[in-house]
């Protein structure tokens, strides 16, 4: 099974570090919006939906929307003199409230859930926010620059990745080395006190070097490492927010689509949260 | 030897702090029923202990850097059936408010009994009188002359440079200031108000008055010698206290400013000095001193001038009797509260940067360098550092008092206790932002070093 999940990763990560690097824009949007539409086909399992049609009819649709907002708006006028396109900016601001909302949800959880949960259009409406502006957030942080330098979009993409694996890298081997104390031995075997600050300590390390990297202002760290704490935050959420609508279908794995990680949703669960909440701050006050 | 006194004072301030700090929780705790298993100041390895009649041990411990105290918790370990009530995680929420506020909130209790001991004793101050304000500084756009004393600034009173300091610093990243002051042409209290949109401050470059252009009044330094060190340079010269230098190489020195001068640039010279000693003209020879500090080699004499007497009541010292010291107190506690919030603001507005984050070595200084001044300084510096840290301890980051306060509102709110996967979100947040900040600070005070 580890075998297995390391040489998926091992076919997986070189493919996504040459699309972000080196794939024209225009391509690369078309590669998110599918990696998009493969997590859409497994949130309407999640959703409810059974029938192919309509799961397939689902995942069109949100590769269509994708795809409309990259004919509306030629990747070279994303960004506008510095300024994000307000559209764009409309659908990260909408993003940061649903992560608000879906973090109520997630508290008050089991509660209020009738008024969701007996609604597949709802849940699948959920699917939408969580999916698209994940679409937009990485196309904005992957142009962002771009004609100052093709690869600082790029930087930011893995900075991103770099907050949220950390946190499941420190997390996974400092609580393997030094594990004692769990956490909730009843719900979740595998965590412990150790693992958790292990992941602490390993996102920060990522955010220090950020910091060093991008040549922070010193007025300035306090936001960087404000924005950086609520990414580590929020990736956590986006893992929450999952787990809830899968317990509420009653499934265990996303789906079977990578072989020893369970589903893509699975994977880029964190990242749905991630990139769309740290777009919304950096669009808002550090760009 | 001051590293000895700063690492001393600071155990002693920290240890007085987490305990008081531990000790609300404790007392509230035990009020509202809890259980408490351990009370410990220090980390790691006891060094002492002893347990009471209800059960509690009482443990002093090897590392100082803080403490706690251990509840019965069914989250942390199996609890009998027959301690269950016991258990905080079973107490109401408002009693665990209680409990978790009662931290903080001993800390301002115990700034203002500090304070309350300070103002007893009485404390040497200084009232604000203006030395001179530089042409061209921000400061020189309200016509304050020179002795001036300053008496108000935006809506509070000043009385000594400590307080115009405190106010001064309440405005950073505002665009205008008000001041009052009075001077001795007339008894009429001055006022104007001043742009400080312009105003840098950089507190590792310059002090906050000079930022503005101000110098404090100083009695003027005299050309007459206060003290001679063994061994040095004018020693053996054969200068002694009160000496008056008149002369140095035949040049006549008419202040200090031209002896340090004078002196500075001939490192290993020869030198000729007339003195003025008990209303004779004494003329020494020798040979200055040198002292190498950054590369450069100047020359030293080793010894240091006499001040003019402060003028009467410029001096004085704030002591009051019980009632007045106690009001006193509060109003002081109850701005450093406010200054303390507003710094903070500041902080995520970018007004002030993070370079002026201080930790733990920059407090131990702190402590060390108040601690030498005697004891009433060493107690408005303890209030200072109680203050921030129940501030600090009331931030809502889940690690800290106000992250559980935080979820204990949200619980009241909801009805039910916040699920511990969302805690957990919580902590990485509240986890990675303190780790970041403390290590940020740690790095201001090497760098100040």
């Amino acid at each position: 099974m580890l075998k297995q999940r390391i040489i998926t990763a091992l076919i997986l990560a070189p493919l996504a570090l040459f699309a972000i690097l080196y794939l024209p824009l225009f391509s690369f949007e078309i590669m998110i919006a599918l990696v998009m539409g493969l997590g859409a086909w497994e949130w309407s399992s999640m959703s409810g939906m059974t029938r192919t049609f309509t799961k397939s009819a689902y995942a069109a649709l949100v590769v269509v929307i994708c795809m409309i907002l990259s004919f509306l708006l030629p990747t070279d006028l994303i960004w506008y003199q510095g300024q994000l396109n307000s559209l764009y900016t409309y659908i990260l601001s909408v993003a940061a409230i649903w992560w608000v909302v879906s973090l109520a949800m997630i508290i008050a959880y089991p509660s209020y859930t009738s008024v969701w949960y007996t609604s597949k259009i709802l849940r699948g409406i959920f699917g939408f926010l969580t999916l698209i502006p994940t679409w937009v957030a990485v196309v904005s942080l992957r142009t962002s620059l771009y004609d100052v330098d093709p690869y600082y979009g790029a930087s930011l993409i893995f900075y991103v990745l770099g907050i949220v694996w950390a946190a499941d890298i420190g997390a996974f081997f400092v609580g393997v080395k030094f594990g004692k104390h769990k956490l909730r031995p009843e719900v979740s075997p595998g965590k412990t006190l150790e693992g958790l600050m292990g992941g602490v300590f390993a996102s920060s390390a990522i955010i220090a070097f950020a910091a060093l990297h991008y040549q922070v202002d010193p007025s300035r760290i306090w936001l960087h490492v404000l924005v950086g704490a609520l990414t580590v935050g929020v990736s956590a959420l986006g893992d929450l927010n999952e787990s809830m609508f899968k317990r509420c279908a009653g499934i265990k794995d996303s789906g079977t689509l990578l072989p020893g990680h369970g589903g893509i949703m699975d994977r880029i669960d964190s990242l749905t949260a991630a990139f769309p909440v740290f777009a919304f701050c950096y669009v808002m006050w550090m760009a | 030897m001051s590293f000895l006194i700063s690492a001393v004072s600071f155990i002693v301030a920290l240890g007085i702090l987490v305990a008081v700090h531990e000790w609300g929780h404790f007392w509230v705790a035990r009020r509202c029923g809890v259980k408490v298993e351990r009370f410990s100041i220090g980390f790691g390895k006891a060094l002492w202990r002893r347990t009471d009649k209800l059960g509690t041990e009482y443990v002093i411990a090897a590392i100082p850097l803080g403490g706690y105290v251990k509840m019965l918790d069914e989250r942390v370990d199996e609890v009998s059936e027959q301690d269950l009530p016991y258990a905080f995680n079973r107490q109401h929420v408002l009693k665990r408010i209680a409990i978790i506020a009662a931290g903080p909130g001993v800390n301002f209790l115990f700034a203002i009994f500090a304070l309350f001991v300070m103002y007893l004793i009485g404390l040497q101050t200084i009232k604000p009188i203006v030395g001179n304000i530089e042409p061209e500084s921000i400061l020189s756009q309200s016509h304050i002359q020179k002795n001036a004393t300053l008496t108000q600034i935006g809506e509070r009173k000043v009385v000594d440079w400590e307080d115009v300091a405190y106010e001064f610093m309440s405005f950073i990243g505002h665009d205008e200031m008000s001041i009052k002051w009075t001077d001795d042409k007339s008894s009429y209290e001055k006022s104007a108000t001043i742009n400080i949109s312009q105003w840098q401050f950089d507190p590792d470059k310059t002090s906050v008055f000079e930022s503005l252009g101000l110098t404090p009044y100083r009695p003027k330094v005299l050309t007459v010698l206060g003290s001679v060190e063994n061994d040095s340079a004018a020693q053996q010269i054969g200068l002694q206290p009160n000496d008056k230098i008149v002369s140095l190489d035949g040049t006549s020195m008419q202040n200090w400013e031209q002896i340090v001068g004078h002196v500075s640039s001939r490192p290993n010279q020869l030198v000729e000095v007339e003195v003025l000693r008990n209303g004779q003209v004494v003329s020494l020879k020798g040979t200055i001193g040198s002292k190498t500090e950054a590369q450069n080699t100047k020359g030293y004499m080793g010894f240091t001038p006499t001040l003019e007497p402060w003028p009467e009541g410029v001096v004085f010292v704030h002591q009051y009797g019980l009632g007045k010291a106690l009001s006193k107190a509060m109003d002081k506690t109850w701005r450093l509260m406010t200054l303390s919030i507003e710094m903070l603001g500041k902080l995520i507005t970018g007004d002030v940067s993070v370079k002026n984050l201080s930790g733990p070595i920059a407090i131990a200084q702190g402590a060390g360098s108040s601690a030498s001044l005697g004891l009433v300084y060493f107690l408005g510096f303890l209030a200072l550092i109680s203050v921030n840290l129940g501030i600090i301890n009331l931030l809502p980051l889940p690690v800290l008092d106000g992250g559980h306060l935080l979820y204990y509102f949200i619980e009241l709110l909801s009805g039910r206790p916040v699920p511990e996967s969302v805690q957990e979100v919580g902590f990485k947040i509240g986890g990675v932002l303190l780790l970041l900040l403390m290590s940020i600070a740690i790095v201001n005070d090497i760098a100040r070093l």
